[in-house]
């Protein structure tokens, strides 16, 4: 049986690394690619090259091409080793191509691109009569290369585990480009306010050939990177710069978004911006930012400027006594989270760090940029936040509380040159981006609850009732139970759930999951999702029941002179539960699959629409981790199943010889 | 025993006829005459309540393909696209309107367009597609099924296609397919049937594992019989009764699922009438509008109920067990 197991199990890992390789045929090299544009909005705004760039950028975006700008290869390659003013002529892109030999950086790109096997790319700029740059038309440089499947499943599964080390932080403070000495990522021949405020006079912001377009956050909103050096005389009399932007990493991760468009930074540097303008229909061009806000001045925030600014004192890991649990916990130091085993009060219970399970990462929607396996279990964003009486790791041991939602196990390297000063204070070092509490469970946890309910009373009524029906067969028990198993069947799902929930409302139960909790709000969902797993159950158990009452068996027991009553559940019962057994193991896992409709039509939070919503949304990273995370869950519950069957029926064998 | 030769005797005037001896006769070795699909269709006529499904089945059909040539329904073929007095009138509000006439009996849906018209055509599309791909699936099913179960190299190959086709969730299928070859009629039949017969294939697999070996098979395999001739001969003859009540779910669930792909946008493109579009649209309005709501559903769930009933009593007919009475 070992034996056996194990070669299912090793099959089943193969049907795995082919199923992933199926769906990434299916979501990169079949589907139509454009499709992500329908609705967009920007394709009608664009023109010419920037819509073209635009185009590639999104393709990024959605994973289905690598691409490498001409300026990032320059910055990444070369940044450490020019200086600005050689680094701003580096990037200038000719227009004429017979120019390129002032700029020996373009044939390194060319030959580097094409010996990874990327193709470049080059969009040549077109002036009006006045020599300016026509709208869209500047130049652009880049290279993009499609993944063929084998490299993206190779990744897929490289990504899944990840190990924390101490050394996790050290790289992370050099991939922001916090190298001491050098300040970070800085992409611009813009260094002066002056420039600067003559290009945004011009109520453009098409800067300089190395901008981006990120995604803007409302409809109508245009948004850019824009980077810029500022001097000591672009600062206030308090020494501080201010801008309706919002500070970005080298990473593109938005580090703060001030949601009023107010504040930036302080002290002179080198910074990326990022920056959202509103649309405006009575101007030309449309999109204009608010102007410069000299407003606002918000102290909490403080620029740490460069890369020494990053104490970890010693690396190391280490068993401490946890203040907050009262029970032991191992800590790191240098690692990206800080507990890396932990107890505590939230399910299951003891958590560890030092591992991680990942299906890859959303890429559009809401959920753009968590981890697939975050989307599914963690309840980050469920609800609204839970603040209570806490102790930063600073008042560990004093009488202080502060009013904070933070989970402080959840602690994890903040690696970010922008900080609230005031929370670095209390929380002593630099483990400070912590998780909250939200007061709504995590997606999983609504479906399985929903799901665990039903299943078990479909099996404990639906069961009995089969049994029923097969005993009383062709009377009025068996005929009433054929008639609701008809209706199910042929009822499309989509109405009798309306049906019930409008009989629900005149009941007054409560009917949509967004307007409040408690257990009342579950009795609606679950009676949905009873009602076809229970015509199931009655179906099956009946049909089973009655095909084995032909048996020999129950003749002999029969001339044996035993009971009806005794024959049925001592003696059919048992041979008919074997089929209804081998389900029991793919109904309670599949529960954390969540159901779709039912789901959708209370507004319960749960997992059953993920998917739908992700293939909607194009998100192919999720799509992937959820199919992934399905097809666990389904090949475990076959597995599960058939070993069901050799418990309860020992005379089924997987392993017996060949018959 | 003496007892019962006398009352015999009593009564044997009354009973017996007396036969004269004809030679000829003496040659012949007869049995009662025995068809298969007539004494299917005895059994199953017997029974009352089938005559008022199949009547009310061929009314459905009758009107979902002769209706719809009359009066056909659907965005583009209707008067009213202009009209915004039209929109989404009651039965009552719509034959005031335009005087009484069939077609608005069940009142107009939110562009002006009459819901008895859409519900035939609807209806049209909705049995076409179902039974299309019932054919199409239930063909492949049963015929790689019995093979798959009978072959054990077979076995082990199509045991990992179907873990691995079998886990692709179905909705991402169909909507890559939509994108690649469009979401016309054909396009949907495609979608739905590239895949469907796993299932069923999968199902009459195991049915065929458990009757594979018995006596009569392995005696066949012995006298070396083809694998073709023991499935087409020997297996599925057996299964009749099984892929009819197959059969008879089969039916119906393509017309559950219309809806369901509707629900999320999946479906059919937005100009072919469907009783999915049309229950996914009227569940927006059920309240308001019950009248744009309740005759998609109930006919789909008639036509549900009634090939469901009709296949399950054909499914009983079927079993030759049931023939003897």
């Amino acid at each position: 049986m070992r034996k056996y197991l194990l070669k299912r199990i090793l099959f089943s890992i193969f049907s795995l690394v082919c199923i992933v390789f199926v769906m990434i045929l299916l979501l990169f090299t079949f589907t139509k690619r454009d499709v992500i544009f329908n609705g967009d909005q920007n394709i009608s705004k664009l023109r010419e090259n920037d819509l073209e760039y635009y185009k590639d950028s999104q393709y990024e975006k959605y994973d289905y091409i690598d691409l490498i700008t001409f300026s990032d290869f320059v910055v990444s390659e070369y940044g450490d080793d020019l200086t600005d003013r050689e680094l701003s002529d580096a990037l200038f892109i000719p227009n004429d191509q017979e120019d390129d030999e002032n700029n020996p950086y373009i044939a390194k790109f060319s030959s580097y691109c094409e010996s990874k096997g990327y193709t470049v790319k080059r969009l040549v700029a077109d002036y009006d009569r006045r020599g300016d740059i026509k709208n869209g038309c500047q130049p652009y440089l880049y290279a993009y290369k499609d993944s063929n499947p084998f490299i993206r499943i190779g990744k897929f599964f490289k990504n899944m585990f990840s190990f924390e080390t101490v050394n996790d932080v050290d790289k992370m403070v050099e991939e922001n480009g916090a190298v001491p000495g050098k300040g970070y990522y800085l992409v611009s021949d813009i260094n002066e306010w002056e420039n600067f405020n003559q290009y945004w006079g011009a109520n453009s912001f098409k800067l300089s050939s190395n901008e981006e377009i990120v995604s803007p956050r409302t409809d109508t909103e245009m948004a850019y990177f824009i980077n810029m050096s500022i001097t000591e005389d672009n600062l206030d009399s308090d020494g501080y710069f201010f801008w309706n932007i919002a500070y970005i990493d080298k990473d593109k991760n938005v580090s703060l978004v001030f949601e009023n468009n107010q504040v930036i930074t302080t002290g002179a540097g080198e910074y990326r911006f990022i920056c959202y303008c509103d649309y405006d229909e009575n101007k030309n061009p449309h999109y204009e930012s608010d102007a410069a806000v000299l407003s606002t001045y918000v102290n909490n925030f403080t620029v740490f400027s460069r890369g020494d600014e990053f104490p970890i004192k010693e690396k190391g890991i280490k068993l401490i006594w946890d203040e907050y649990s009262h029970m032991p916990a191992i800590v790191g130091s240098g690692t990206t989270h800080k507990y890396l085993l932990y107890f505590d009060d939230q399910f299951p219970f003891i958590h560890q760090n030092f591992i991680h399970f990942s299906l890859g990462t959303s890429l559009s929607g809401p959920t753009k940029g968590q981890n697939v396996t975050d989307v599914i279990f963690s309840n980050e964003g469920q609800g609204a936040l839970v603040t209570k009486e806490q102790q930063y790791p600073t008042q560990l041991g004093t009488d202080e509380y502060s009013e904070s939602a933070y989970n402080f196990h959840t602690a994890s390297f903040n690696s970010s040159l922008l900080i609230n000063e005031q929370e670095y204070a209390l929380f002593g070092d630099r483990y400070m981006n912590c998780i909250s509490y939200y007061n709504k469970m995590p997606k999983v946890g609504y479906s399985f609850i929903m799901g665990i309910a039903a299943t078990i009373i479909a099996y404990f009524v639906g069961i009995p009732l089969g049994i029923l029906m097969a005993r009383k067969k062709d009377r009025l028990a068996d005929k009433l139970g054929i008639g609701y198993i008809i209706f199910m069947i042929a009822v499309p799902s989509l109405a009798y759930i309306y049906i019930f929930r409008s009989l629900g409302r005149l009941l007054n139960l409560p009917t949509s999951f967004a307007e409040g909790t408690g257990w009342l709000y579950y009795v609606l969902p679950v009676i949905s999702l009873v009602l076809p797993s229970l015509a199931g159950e009655m179906r099956w158990v009946r049909r089973y029941m009655i095909d084995q009452s032909n048996s020999d068996y129950v003749k002999f027991a029969k001339s044996q002179g035993l009971s009806d009553g005794e024959i049925f559940t001592k003696h059919i019962a048992k041979n008919a539960m074997i089929p209804i057994v081998h389900g029991i193991p793919g109904a309670i896992i599949g529960c954390l699959g969540g159901a779709f409709i039912t789901e959708s039509v209370y507004g319960v939070p749960g997992t059953g629409g993920l998917l739908t919503t992700a293939i909607q949304e194009h998100n192919n990273g999720t799509i992937l981790g959820l199919t992934f995370f399905y097809s666990i869950l389904s090949i475990t519950s076959l597995i599960l199943g058939d070993i069901m069957l050799t418990i309860v029926d020992p005379r089924i064998s997987f392993t017996g010889g060949r018959k | 025993m003496e007892n019962q030769s006398i009352m015999m005797n009593d009564g044997l005037d009354d009973l017996f006829v007396l036969v004269p001896q004809s030679s000829s006769d003496s040659e012949k070795i007869t049995a009662p005459r025995y068809s298969y699909w007539k004494s299917v269709g005895r059994v199953f006529f017997r029974k009352k309540s089938n005559w008022v499904f199949l009547a009310l089945l061929a009314v459905i059909i009758v009107m979902s393909i002769f209706y719809p040539m009359i009066s056909p329904g659907g965005p583009e073929h209707n008067p009213n696209v202009s009209n915004l007095d039209s929109f989404n009138l009651s039965p009552i509000n719509a034959i005031k309107m335009f005087g009484f006439k069939l077609s608005w009996i069940f009142g107009t849906d939110g562009g002006g367009g009459s819901v008895f018209d859409y519900l035939w055509t609807g209806s049209r599309t909705s049995l076409a597609l179902s039974s299309i791909c019932t054919i199409i699936n239930m063909t492949i099913g049963v015929i790689l099924g019995a093979v798959w179960g009978l072959s054990k190299t077979f076995d082990t190959i199509m045991n990992q296609i179907y873990n691995i086709i079998g886990n692709i969730p179905y909705i991402l299928l169909i909507t890559v397919l939509a994108y690649i070859i469009g979401t016309g009629f054909w396009s949907f039949v495609l979608a739905l049937s590239i895949t469907g017969w796993l299932g069923i294939a999968y199902f009459i697999r195991t049915q065929v594992i458990i009757i594979r070996d018995r006596e009569y098979n392995l005696a066949s395999r012995c006298l070396g019989t083809n694998i073709f001739t023991i499935v087409f001969k020997n297996i599925l003859p057996f299964m009749i009764s099984v892929i009819v009540t197959l059969l008879a779910s089969e039916l119906p669930s393509y017309i559950s699922y219309e809806v369901f792909l509707s629900y999320i946008n999946v479906g059919l493109s937005a100009n072919i009438p469907s009783l999915g579009r049309m229950i996914n649209d009227g569940q927006k309005v059920w309240m308001s509008s019950p009248w744009r709501f309740w005759p998609a559903v109930i006919v789909s769930a008639i036509i549900s109920v009634v090939l469901y009933v009709v296949g399950q009593n054909v499914g009983d007919a079927s079993d030759p067990r049931t023939h003897m009475s």
